[in-house]
């Protein structure tokens, strides 16, 4: 457990900081998963001491963060994620992509919580299954199975939108 | 234990491809984040720095405030109690030698008893009457 400098932070920043706004983006428009973001380095820095993993840390803070604000939220009875945040694009749409980006968006907002959740953390956050089990508190076996569960409904979903674009 | 071996062909196809799929740019600039950082950290003070910055105050205002030893007060607003003795005892003498009423009987008994050298004496010590005529002096005091 060794003290945090700066450029440690930075390196950090530089590696993380991209899948960290894209799993804080799940659950908050853009401006506050950046808040968010930004709150999860700066509570790194102020703890002084380094994690053991320190992007399972980052991601932990971040999900909690995110969660307790939805709650919050979901207290004061507003509208839920999936009609807030439809608007911030979550991948870069590029000619050589084999999927649409917000094809791909649309299909993981529309899964479960969870699954998006692990499918983000497993793909672009790439973490193992262990380090999964770790940020949700929940068993290697179970994010194992419901990791396949989103892979089958994700490639459900997609041969069911190329259907109906054949279709049309 | 739980690999790409546990996961079929497809799904880890699928996997590539979705993986293909970059996240928007991190749109929060690092030299915000750094900045922050720096303050949200500069900000955390221990005790003993809190108490040698209240200590170099505290000693920085009893040098200000500190009393003139001259007797010049800078900070109050009338003369104390010792001041005023002092003024008495310092102008006392002066007043009872330049008060006219005091000196005149004195002058008078002086040239009585020692005649007009008396006056030439006190003239020679005292400058703060105006020099007369000899005749005129004498002729005042004759008259009273």
């Amino acid at each position: 457990m060794a003290a945090i400098s700066q450029k440690q932070l930075a390196e950090w920043y530089e590696a993380y900081g991209t899948e960290l706004m894209l799993y804080a983006r799940q659950w908050n428009p853009d401006q506050q998963a950046e808040d968010i973001v930004q709150d999860a380095f700066i509570k790194l820095l102020k703890q002084g001491r380094c994690p053991e993993n320190v992007r399972a840390w980052l991601f932990r803070v971040v999900r909690n963060a995110s969660i307790s604000i939805v709650r919050r939220l979901q207290q004061g009875r507003r509208a839920g994620r999936k009609f807030l945040h439809r608007d911030v694009m979550w991948f870069e749409s590029r000619p050589e992509n084999l999927i649409d980006a917000r094809l791909a968006q649309d299909i993981l907002q529309t899964l479960p919580s969870h699954l998006c959740e692990i499918v983000l953390l497993r793909i672009w956050g790439q973490m193992s299954l262990k380090e999964i089990a770790q940020v949700m508190s929940k068993s290697i076996p179970w994010i194992h199975n419901e990791y396949k569960t989103a892979l089958e409904m994700i490639r459900k979903k997609l041969e069911h939108s190329s259907c109906t674009t054949k279709r049309t | 234990m739980y690999n790409k071996e546990n996961l079929t062909g497809a799904e880890q196809e699928l996997e590539s491809v979705l993986g293909q799929l970059k996240p928007i740019a991190n749109t929060l600039n690092r030299d915000v984040l750094m900045f922050n950082a720096g303050r949200a950290t500069a900000g955390k003070r221990r005790p003993w720095q809190m108490l040698s910055g209240v200590l170099i105050v505290l000693l920085l205002c009893s040098v200000w405030v500190r009393p003139d030893l001259n007797g010049a007060r800078s900070l109050s607003s009338g003369p104390g109690p010792g001041e005023f003795q002092m003024t008495q005892t310092l102008y006392q003498p002066v007043q009872a030698e330049s008060s006219g009423s005091l000196t005149y009987p004195m002058l008078r008994q002086n040239i009585v008893k020692y005649g007009l050298d008396a006056l030439r004496f006190q003239q020679g010590m005292s400058h703060s009457e105006p020099l007369k005529n000899r005749k005129q002096l004498l002729e005042s005091m004759l008259s009273s």
